[in-house]
């Protein structure tokens, strides 16, 4: 036993396991940026590099690999293994043990913008303002209740639990809330129509209008997913069925318990620390022309009562209150010259924003320590060699 | 490289997943999870006291809906491209050559209602009312009959409303049903003409003659939006509000329809001969519905006045513990009109308004 775990260590911790693993690093994003030509790129991240296991078919023929998750947890390991705890530690391999330690960091700052980030964007128009953004593919179902002050308050059915009613149907209760909703059918991409009659195994039919299925568009930012919900309050026995559309035009209202109340199926929203209002959009097109050779935004940001102006253009975002708003796009594609323009901010909420900067100084300060030892003794032994 | 790294989170992803199944325990196929928190939003655009349909929701409108159904192999477009709105309980069925809409009335599934159109006067009003007679055993009416036959708005035009019961013997004269009723609306012109049907055990036709009038009343030209407020039935024309369906029929109702969204909130309309006992005698019989204590004459007088059907009405609020009443009383001496509508006391508050705009918009339209 102990011998097999010499034997698995000894393989976890060798170099040779450090190279295939790059190999298959390498190959798989050669693949993966292939596949993007002929599917979205929300589609092969999540084939590509967030699966253990996967089956890539070149032509005919399928051909198995293990995911870029299941290659990037055993290279974590070899590296903690291999660069880490095995190494001889010496001031030979000072440097090296330094510059190991700058790899992890970028490790951990690679798990940390996985797993806690928020990406999304935020579109305004010249005078709109937002505090919030939505992400370009998440969907969430908000309960909003009227309350009596004039404000809303709002409960947040996450992505992950709406996706569970593709499998089975899903009850969610909330807290302060008198009723449950049901969650009765998801899809994922879906437009309304009338109903011409209602099928026992068709879509759900609400007030005359179902939601039909269409294929799920590759793009993940082009799909419009649809829920059949149900309000049930058990006390009275009462149930409202009401149908929820990405796009809809107006939430589905309803009166309960004393007060008004709204459902709504929309993107995730992420709130923002700071108000953002679009003062001014600019756009310098090449000569002759309609392609931008630049286009910038200036903006305001209030905070705590303080407005600020700041400029977002291509290459200088704003970062403010663990936010960073780079300057994405513009709109309307077709906008002749004095139609009115609309910017769009690519925002991304990431703790570990910073930490690839502190994570190459330190591998650089790694190698530079051992690279300038190296220096130092190959000229020490040439002098003593003359 | 860092593009990478980012995806070495796959053993954090699959912490993640047991944490979130933890969190949402699976029974009897229905995954069941708890929202602890929430928060407040200062600036919300929602317009809570609207509440739009479906349809309006989704940017559907009327004129878009489907009249027929494109899968049927009979269909004939250049014919079908009406629109109407089907009764609640009602079924449409895919159309045919002969039926450009055919629905299923709701109460028995024997019961059939369809709209025919063909060229012409197709052999005349009087010879296709007794083709229908003769259906159901009967014998045949004279022209003159048939002028005494009362008519409704169809189409924009007067038809004649045709009433029958008998034994149906079907159009071959091979099947025999009794105490079958047949419903229909006649509208024979020189430039063509249309046919509503219904057809059905005698109990459901009778159950089903408000809606077949609606739907008769719904039917709208070519292009043109099924006609979705104005409404006639019971004897009265009226607009219906949004988010408000027709009820269940009652011996005692003219009209009946649930208020708002569900089936909570119930209005309908009665009309009694006379004074119906006096005002102050059906306030009280309310009030003791809601179990409130009866009230003398004086409390009529300060009822907030109104006016309906042309004449001068009052409106009653009445609230109990948890239900509420809130009506129309218009008095007569020929007979007394009273539109009431009951349910939870937030919800009945909350259709307020629409019921008194659909108190005001009624109009006495006779039907027979």
């Amino acid at each position: 036993m102990k011998r097999f775990a010499r034997c698995l260590l000894a393989v976890f911790s060798s170099l040779g396991t450090s190279c295939i693993l790059l190999v298959l690093l390498g190959l798989l994003t050669w693949l993966g940026t292939l596949e993007q030509t002929r599917t979205g790129l929300f589609e092969v991240q999540r084939k590509y590099f967030e699966s253990f296991f996967l089956v890539h078919r070149f032509g005919s023929i399928p051909i198995p690999l293990p995911g870029a998750n299941l290659v990037m947890c055993l290279l974590a390991v070899n590296l903690f293994v291999g660069g880490l705890v095995r190494i001889r530690k010496s001031w030979a391999t000072f440097g090296i043990i330094v510059a190991h330690v700058g790899i992890a960091m970028l490790l951990a700052s690679a798990l940390v913008k996985y797993e806690w980030s928020e990406d999304g964007h935020v579109t305004l128009y010249e005078g709109q303002r937002a505090d919030h953004f939505e992400s370009y593919f998440r969907w969430e179902i908000a309960l909003i209740r009227k309350e009596d002050d004039g404000k809303t308050r709002e409960w947040l059915v996450p992505h992950e639990r709406i996706e569970d009613a593709q499998r089975s149907r899903v009850r969610v209760s909330m807290t302060d809330v008198p009723f449950e909703l049901e969650i009765e059918s998801l899809a994922r991409n879906c437009r309304p129509e009338w109903a011409k009659d209602a099928g026992a195994h068709g879509p759900i039919v609400v007030d005359g209008v179902r939601l039909v299925s269409r294929a799920v568009d590759a793009r993940a930012e082009a799909n419009i997913a649809g829920a059949c919900v149900s309000v049930v309050d058990e006390r009275d026995g009462i149930r409202r069925r009401a149908l929820l559309w990405g796009a809809e035009a107006k939430p589905f209202t309803f009166f309960a318990a004393g007060k008004p109340w709204a459902l709504s199926l929309r993107k995730e929203r992420y709130e923002m620390p700071f108000a953002l209002q679009l003062a001014r959009f600019t756009k310098e097109d090449h000569p002759g022309i309609d392609m931008p050779k630049s286009f910038q935004s200036d903006v305001k940001v209030a905070s705590a009562g303080v407005e600020r102006d700041v400029k977002i253009s291509m290459n200088e975002p704003l970062r403010d209150g663990g936010l960073v708003l780079y300057q994405a796009s513009w709109g309307p594609s077709n906008a002749r010259p004095g139609d009115r323009l609309f910017s769009t901010f690519a925002v991304v909420r990431n703790p570990a924003d910073q930490w690839p900067l502190a994570a190459c100084l330190v591998i650089a300060a790694g190698l530079l320590f051992h690279f300038v030892r190296k220096l130092v003794r190959y000229v020490q032994l040439e002098a003593r060699a003359a | 490289m860092n593009e990478w790294m980012r995806h070495c989170a796959g053993l954090g992803i699959a912490g993640a997943s047991v944490f979130a199944f933890g969190c949402a325990n699976r029974s009897e196929n229905v995954v069941t999870s708890k929202i602890e928190t929430s928060r407040i939003v200062e600036n919300s655009k929602i317009d809570f006291s609207a509440q739009p349909s479906h349809a309006e929701r989704f940017g559907l409108v009327a004129s878009t809906r489907p009249t027929h159904d494109p899968h049927a192999p009979d269909a004939d477009d250049s014919k079908s491209q009406f629109t109407w709105n089907t009764p609640g309980g009602w079924s449409e069925l895919p159309s045919s050559s002969m039926r450009v809409a055919n629905f299923r009335p709701a109460g028995d599934e024997r019961a059939e209602c369809y709209l025919t159109m063909l060229a012409g006067e197709a052999g005349g009003l009087t010879a296709n009312i007794n083709r229908w007679r003769s259906q159901l055993s009967l014998g045949g009416v004279s022209a003159a009959d048939v002028e005494q036959l009362p008519r409704v708005d169809f189409f924009g035009r007067k038809a004649v409303v045709v009433e029958a019961t008998g034994t149906w013997t079907g159009m071959s004269g091979g099947d025999s049903k009794s105490a079958w009723a047949l419903l229909a609306l006649a509208l024979v012109e020189p430039g063509g003409s249309v046919f509503l049907k219904m057809t059905g055990p005698k109990n459901t036709v009778a159950s089903q003659r408000e809606a077949f009038l609606a739907l008769a009343a719904s039917f709208g030209a070519p292009g043109q939006p099924a006609a979705k407020v104005d409404d006639t039935a019971g004897g009265f024309a009226f607009e219906l509000p949004n988010a408000w369906r027709r009820g269940p029929p009652k011996n005692s109702r003219a009209l009946s329809f649930w208020a708002g969204e569900g089936e909570v909130v119930e209005c309908y309309v009665t009309v009694l001969g006379g004074t119906a006992g006096g005002e102050l005698a059906n306030v009280n019989r309310w009030r003791t519905q809601l179990g409130i204590a009866s009230v003398d004459e004086a409390a009529i007088g300060v009822l907030d006045p109104f006016t309906m059907l042309g004449r001068p009405a009052h409106v009653v609020e009445l609230v109990g513990e948890t239900s509420a009443i809130f009506g129309v009383t218009c008095m007569g001496e020929d007979k007394s009109v009273f539109v009431k509508m009951t349910g939870p006391v937030e919800l009945v508050r909350k259709q307020r308004s629409a019921m008194l705009a659909f108190a005001s918009s009624l109009k006495e339209t006779p039907t027979r």
